[in-house]
């Protein structure tokens, strides 16, 4: 029996969100995302880069049109469907150490954005799915004219000398933030930790196949639940599994920005707690109408909060699922989550439950 | 021409929402070709079966997306704020009528920060939500008009004037054999980076892939030194910033045009894209060249041409669906 059984999502996601995982380096992560859907999957698989691919199977008795004289269902409003690909990223924001200096300090790359002043004097691990130490992003402090530049940070792993440094990580390994995962505000309805994108898709993902198999559900379609690899240094993981499996339509789950205009009036993306941000397009993808539709629909009339993303920014793996191979349609469903690429990203619990249940009414929509 | 070409022009069809246009151009090219479908993305792709011994799969891409606006949030008093799909000028955009696609008109104009925002004329934001939500796409509206001797100014020239080459050359086509399969295609998204003619590209996987798309000119007012003329014939792309073109498929279509005694020039255009690189790089790849139609104030509301780069144009397209590969 997996230890996993029993978690609730905010458990899965307390233990997913404090997995060492930055992009290229995934592999602790899907160790538990593996533990997890093992019982519930019909055929779990990597792809080369590294993306976990579990797959729930249709029921062949419930296959659209078994008597060809019988009058189809009707399938008004309803995208056409035989592959649905759900993708949620496992890698995070992190760093790779580029040198160790003759102090044994190590010098860094970033993986993908994030704002130099959020990093100096915080947490993090460094190392690779094998062995990992502690250390603590280094700055030279104000009063010597310290700078808020990303190339004037270092780690300190308490290491002696490059000689003592060298015997614990090389060049080519990795780094992320190290910080707890803490239940916070007067009603304890949000959750901090890092990683929440999009270890919050992941957890999202996971909780969905469970529940399709304990409540046995027959679907007319293939459902590929994709944990992939590397999205936060350009979706090469979605790439490579869309390719593979051509899915008829691509619904990505995600952690987005909420607020990234705070006192501009009129950009609000999201607000926390009025549930999955939908989107209508960004700067990687113009989502299909059909499918926004259909989602904005569906939560109306399941009663789950839901709210268009209003403003334009940003990217995730529909870039790529949306034009792999011959095309699918996609859809984006993103819980509202503060400060995302720190160390603390903030999420409300009530918004990932109403994206897993958004995105389970979907399911049950296109059958 | 000219009819066809207002036809085509009209319907509202921003990047990522191309059905309209779709609909008009699927009911004009139907009866002349022996399939049509469209694919997730929307591509519209129509397929005349060729008969030639040697025959290649020839794909010709003409994007009919255009740059357009898409609602992003609806202000306390009324006025509505937006987001750009593909390279708007506003310079060109500010103080234009624009057109939403459920017909609802609006003026776009600047805000005191520097901003813009459209004007539907609703009071409040509870009158502007009754006719608009976020997410509604509009583009500035389409006027079409012609100019001395043989040429036009109006918008989306850019690239609904390919698509015009397209239909005619398929109407022309019609009862005659030619050598080759052909695709002729009407590609989505490529204002925000080519993106449906990879799709598109994909599941045909062509050997030629020929876009059919606009070209700037050397004689638009203050423009960069170009060899390009308006009205010096269908220019044969040698190269722009997203592709350099097959070179045995530049001198077929050299020699093509020569055979055919069609008026042509080459094209080098050093700003801008076309779907021609994405047929080239798709898949295993294809040989990918290109047919622009020189163009005048690209992006703006008078985007202009001339209809004998056009007709040149689309004999080209003929020819080369007939050519030997």
């Amino acid at each position: 029996m997996s230890k996993y059984e029993t978690y609730t999502p905010t458990e899965l996601l307390r233990e997913l969100s404090l997995a060492f995982g930055p992009s290229g380096c995934e592999g602790n992560v899907a160790d538990i995302i593996r533990e997890f859907v093992a019982p519930y999957a019909d055929e779990v698989t990597s792809d080369r880069l590294g993306t976990v691919i579990a797959v729930y199977r249709r029921s062949e008795d419930c296959a659209r049109s078994a008597d060809p004289d019988e009058e189809p269902a009707t399938n008004e409003g309803k995208p056409e469907i035989d592959k649905l690909m759900f993708a949620a990223h496992m890698d995070e924001v992190g760093f790779m150490i580029k040198s160790i200096d003759g102090d044994g300090y190590l010098k860094i790359a970033a993986l993908s954005g994030r704002d130099p002043k959020t990093l100096a004097g915080r947490n993090v691990t460094v190392g690779d799915e094998t062995k990992q130490y502690k250390g603590y992003f280094g700055v030279k402090p104000a009063h010597l004219g310290g700078s808020g530049n990303f190339d004037a940070l270092y780690i300190d792993i308490g290491a002696k000398n490059k000689e003592e440094a060298e015997k614990m990580v090389a060049p080519g390994d990795f780094g992320t933030y190290r910080s707890d995962f803490v239940r916070f505000g007067p009603d304890g309805a949000y959750l901090k930790g890092k990683a929440i994108d999009d270890r919050l898709g992941c957890t999202v993902l996971c909780m969905l196949l469970k529940k399709l198999r304990e409540e046995n559900v027959k679907l007319p379609y293939d459902v590929y639940f994709c944990f992939t690899v590397r999205e936060e240094i350009g979706s090469s993981g979605a790439q490579t599994a869309a390719n593979k499996i051509q899915p008829d339509i691509g619904i990505v789950i995600e952690a987005t920005a909420v607020d990234a205009t705070k006192g501009d009036k009129y950009g609000s993306v999201a607000k926390q707690g009025a549930g999955g941000c939908i989107s209508f397009m960004d700067r990687s993808t113009i989502y299909d109408r059909e499918v926004y539709d259909f989602v904005l629909e569906t939560a109306k009339k399941h009663g789950i909060p839901a709210q268009p993303k209003c403003y334009v920014s940003g990217g995730n793996d529909a870039g790529y699922i949306h034009k792999a191979g011959i095309g699918a349609k996609c859809a984006a469903i993103s819980a509202p989550t503060q400060y995302i690429h720190t160390a603390s990203n903030v999420v409300k619990e009530s918004d990932m439950i109403a994206v897993l249940d958004l995105a389970y009414a979907v399911m049950m929509e296109m059958k | 021409m000219f009819n066809l070409t207002k036809k085509i022009l009209k319907p509202v069809s921003v990047s990522g929402r191309e059905e309209a246009v779709v609909g008009v151009i699927a009911e004009e090219i139907a009866p002349y070709v022996d399939s049509l479908h469209t694919d997730a993305m929307g591509n519209l792709i129509a397929f005349k079966a060729g008969v030639g011994e040697n025959k290649k799969k020839v794909m010709f891409a003409a994007h009919i997306d255009e740059i357009g606006f898409i609602v992003t949030y609806i202000e306390e008093n009324g006025y509505i704020r937006f987001n750009t799909l593909g390279g708007i000028n506003f310079t060109s955009a500010s103080f234009t009528h624009v057109v939403f696609e459920s017909g609802l008109r609006g003026v776009l104009v600047p805000d005191a920060a520097g901003g813009h925002v459209v004007d539907i004329g609703a009071k409040n934001r509870k009158e502007a939500e009754r006719r608009v939500k976020i997410g509604d796409t509009f583009a500035v509206v389409s006027d079409v008009v012609k100019l001395a001797g043989t040429r036009v100014a109006g918008r989306p020239m850019d690239d609904r004037i390919g698509a015009v080459v397209l239909i005619e050359a398929a109407k022309r086509l019609e009862g005659v054999a030619v050598k080759n399969d052909i695709y002729f295609c009407f590609t989505v998204q490529e204002e925000v980076g080519c993106r449906g003619s990879k799709t598109a590209a994909y599941a045909i996987m062509p050997d030629i892939g020929i876009a059919l798309d606009v070209t700037s000119t050397g004689d638009t007012q203050g423009a960069a030194p170009m060899a390009v003329k308006l009205g010096g014939g269908a220019a044969i792309k040698i190269k722009d910033s997203s592709v350099v073109c097959d070179r045995g498929l530049v001198e077929i279509m050299k020699k093509a045009s020569e055979d055919n005694k069609i008026k042509h020039q080459f094209e080098i255009l050093t700003g801008g894209g076309t779907d021609t690189s994405s047929m080239q790089q798709t898949g295993i790849g294809c040989l990918a060249g290109c047919i622009s139609i020189p163009t005048r104030y690209i992006h703006s509301s008078v985007e202009t041409i001339d209809m004998a780069d056009v007709e040149e144009s689309v004999k080209l397209t003929m020819a080369l669906c007939d050519t030997e590969y």
